[in-house]
């Protein structure tokens, strides 16, 4: 056993990066061999060591698994699932909401016309998901560990969106009373309040493609000269979907912002074949 | 040296005497934490296991104990959850029909007759919250951590998928005891699709009339009613778990391709 051992240690010695702590835990089992090249090359006391950990990650997962099983229980058993009278169609409720998942896009729909906000936003949310992996240019760094510093642009676009998302559910879920009216936590939600009686202002429509023209430009022009390099990392395809898609994420708050500063209904109002685009 | 004894003896953390009690090596002496025998039955099962499921590496290596601050157990909680939300699931079908005029009189059942019925409602609902939950805190986990990065593009493609999926589930499982609630959410979340442009009746550009647009595809009608409860329940009930479960091994069969998930492992 101890020849063998030593034999392995000279043919193959493998420097692996571990903390004291991780130290203390393999010290004992002579730890020269890479793990990758498979089960078999190992020595029977290094199996020992990877059998160990699979079992200690397992044994972590069977806790987790426990401890949820025990969170369930206890919240199945003091409250119940939800359960309102008999559904009636012809009975509208003051107060109708989607599940809280979806309650997002149901609160983007005070600011949009249902098509952008119940379709066409979710798809470019979906699609613009999907091309993450290949808009990200950088393929190496920040894996396998949680680092901000590593890639600053992509941590805070991710985030943003992600945060965003959440904020608009929980505005939905707690702050909407009866007729979705925005209701502070302290107000009673049984009174019902009437909406402001505002009126709504539209941009001209000159003013709107204006708006719009300069948006997306700023947004095409700014990054690359803010940030330097970074439309050089990017190339010219990555750089141009990405602003588009941040342009299009920003536009959200933009939209509420202008909704409850300058009561904005639509920024641009077109009419095309009879058929009544807003934005 | 008596001195020296006792202030060893105070060091000890709770832990440790814990771990010196015959309760916990009955618990956890052969099975979780403490001394273990490489080649017991229980770890030559779980090596087993292992191999088949590919669940798990075949070979960890250092940093292995430092896995629940880095994953959080996320994934494999979502997984858990669906194998919870497939058991409690089975149990209500048992009783439940996909009719409109029986659909309610059925989820009352859970609350006064079906022995247990209560808790296993309650269990399948505050799991699926869960679910979603944690598939979406998942998501997050994997960006931050840029798991999506290659070789691991097309599982991130598939765990979108599977998100979208985890949100229809649950969607269309929102509207089958047919009360107030799950009428007119159904209701908010269905008219999105009547808004889209082109093929929605309402939508800008509408190509197709009401009753007849994509919308109508899956509420079968012009509005909520009886041939919507039964495809909600065909998809809530059959099409999505079948496609989460497979899309679900392929996901962690390409996470072992990749060669473990990304991080300290």
């Amino acid at each position: 056993m101890a020849e063998e051992q030593d034999e392995t240690k000279d043919k193959d010695e493998v420097i692996v990066r571990m903390s004291k702590e991780e130290w203390e835990y393999v010290k004992d089992l002579h730890v020269s061999v890479d793990y990758k090249e498979g089960f078999e090359t190992l020595t029977p006391k290094q199996q020992d060591y990877t059998v160990r950990h699979l079992r200690d990650s397992v044994g972590i997962e069977f806790i987790a698994g426990l401890l949820f099983t025990f969170i369930i229980m206890v919240w199945s058993l003091y409250m119940d699932a939800p359960l309102k009278e008999l559904a009636n169609p012809s009975d509208t409720p003051l107060d109708e909401r989607a599940p809280w998942y979806f309650i997002g896009l149901q609160e983007l729909l005070i600011y949009f016309d249902p098509w952008l906000a119940g379709v066409v936003i979710p798809s470019i949310l979906f699609v613009g998901l999907i091309a993450l992996p290949f808009i990200d240019p950088n393929k190496e760094s920040g894996i396998g560990r949680y680092s901000f510093r590593a890639r600053p642009i992509a941590v805070s676009a991710f985030c943003f969106g992600y945060a965003m998302w959440y904020i608009l559910i929980v505005v939905g879920q707690f702050f909407r009373g009866p007729g979705r009216v925005f209701y502070w936590p302290w107000e009673d939600k049984t009174v019902v309040k009437d909406a402001l009686p505002v009126e709504m202002v539209n941009f001209h429509i000159a003013g709107g493609f204006a708006f719009f023209i300069l948006y997306f430009s700023a947004c095409v022009i700014a990054p690359r000269l803010i940030f330097k390099g970074f439309y050089k990392t990017l190339g010219t395809t990555r750089y141009y979907i990405f602003v588009s898609l941040m342009a299009i994420m920003l536009l959200v708050p933009i939209k509420i912002f202008l909704r409850y500063i300058f009561d904005v209904k639509y920024i641009l109002s077109l009419e095309i074949f009879n058929t009544a685009l807003n934005f | 040296m008596e001195e020296k004894k006792e202030k060893e003896q105070k060091g000890k953390s709770i832990k440790d005497l814990a771990k010196g009690t015959q309760v916990w090596k009955a618990i956890f002496g052969d099975l979780l934490f403490g001394e273990f025998k490489p080649f017991s039955p229980i770890n030559s099962l779980m090596r087993g296991i292992a191999k088949i499921m590919q669940l798990h590496p075949y070979n960890m290596s250092v940093g292995g104990k430092r896995i629940i601050m880095y994953t959080f157990c996320l994934g494999g909680l979502s997984v858990f959850f669906f194998a919870l939300l497939t058991c409690t699931g089975a149990f209500l079908m048992i009783y439940y029909n996909p009719d409109v005029n029986k659909a309610y009189a059925n989820v009352e059942d859970f609350r006064y007759i079906v022995p247990f019925g209560v808790l296993i409602r309650n269990m399948h609902r505050w799991t699926a919250h869960l679910m979603v939950m944690f598939v979406s805190l998942h998501m997050l986990r994997v960006f931050l951590t840029g798991a999506y990065k290659p070789p691991r593009e097309l599982n991130w493609i598939v765990g979108v998928i599977l998100l979208v999926f985890t949100m229809l589930s649950s969607f269309t499982g929102y509207l089958l005891p047919w009360d107030q609630l799950a009428y007119w959410g159904v209701t908010i979340g269905c008219s999105m699709g009547e808004n889209a442009p082109l093929l929605g009746a309402k939508g800008p550009f509408a190509l197709l009339e009401s009753g007849k647009d994509v919308n109508s595809i899956l509420v079968g009608g012009a509005a909520v009613g009886q041939p919507t409860l039964l495809r909600f329940y065909l998809l809530h009930a059959i099409a999505l778990p079948l496609g989460i479960a497979g899309l679900m091994g392929f996901h962690f069969w390409r996470i072992r391709r990749a060669g473990g998930v990304s991080g300290p492992l």
